[in-house]
């Protein structure tokens, strides 16, 4: 199980974004910039932009109906792991209680719900959720030297 | 991203350059959408994609059931090894036609 505890270490990178899909970017680049700067497989940093975008999204979309709201990004790598957690107060929402999509048969019948959770499930080496102080909170481990 | 139209007869080519995620991607089906109903074939060129999300996976998908309605048929040529790795995990490839 991955380690929640390490986002106490004072070394934790941590900003607030407006849950708003304007602001995507700045996300990504925020982790994607600094994992630019170490000894990342290439692959793995497309996985890590994956990951970014199909989380922030979910929150951008659906934490907060109909109102305005934020989400928390922390990462901290330890050694080449890179353990990033989102953060935020809105509806709770565990995204890995969702069921993996049908493998397509036929494209009439093919639906396009869930496959960003699935994608974050497949590429992630390590994740968990939980609900604890009012926030729905999401650590994803990467191995990004894999 | 920038998408180049090139209309030959019944058939439209997309030369797709960039990436295709969730703040792209409405562009993208925009543009498919606004096709004449009347072609038949659609090519989506993605040589210069290097990123596709599951925002972009749902363009591709909407995009085949709308030529595949029309009697049609989409092909999408020339996808990076990564975005052809994202589309084989979710089983897309048995749906959509790649060449």
């Amino acid at each position: 199980m991955p380690d929640w505890q390490v986002f106490t270490d004072p070394a934790v990178c941590e900003r607030e974004f407006p849950a708003q899909l304007a602001v995507l970017d700045d996300i990504i680049d925020f982790v994607s910039a600094a994992a630019a700067k170490r000894d990342c497989n290439a692959k793995k940093l497309f996985q890590l932009d994956m990951v970014i975008e199909e989380i922030f999204v979910n929150i951008a979309h659906y934490a907060y109906p109909g109102q305005d709201g934020c989400a928390t990004v922390k990462f901290i790598f330890i050694a080449n792991r890179l353990h990033l957690l989102f953060s935020d107060s809105g509806i709770p929402f565990d995204p890995l209680q969702k069921a993996d999509p049908e493998q397509p048969q036929n494209i009439e019948e093919t639906k396009v719900g869930g496959l960003g959770i699935f994608l974050v499930k497949s590429y992630a080496d390590e994740i968990a959720y939980r609900y604890k102080n009012g926030q729905n909170q999401l650590l994803i481990v990467l191995d990004m030297s894999a | 991203m920038e998408i180049k139209t090139i209309i030959a007869d019944s058939t439209t080519t997309l030369e797709i350059n960039g990436k295709v995620n969730t703040t792209t991607s409405p562009e993208l089906a925009a543009c498919i959408e606004g096709l004449d109903s009347t072609m038949d074939k659609l090519i989506l060129e993605m040589e210069k994609v290097d990123y596709v999300s599951s925002a972009g996976l749902r363009v591709l998908v909407t995009a085949q059931k709308k030529m595949k309605k029309q009697g049609g048929s989409l092909i999408i040529r020339n996808l990076q090894r990564e975005v052809l790795e994202v589309i084989e995990m979710t089983g897309l490839t048995a749906v959509l036609t790649i060449e």
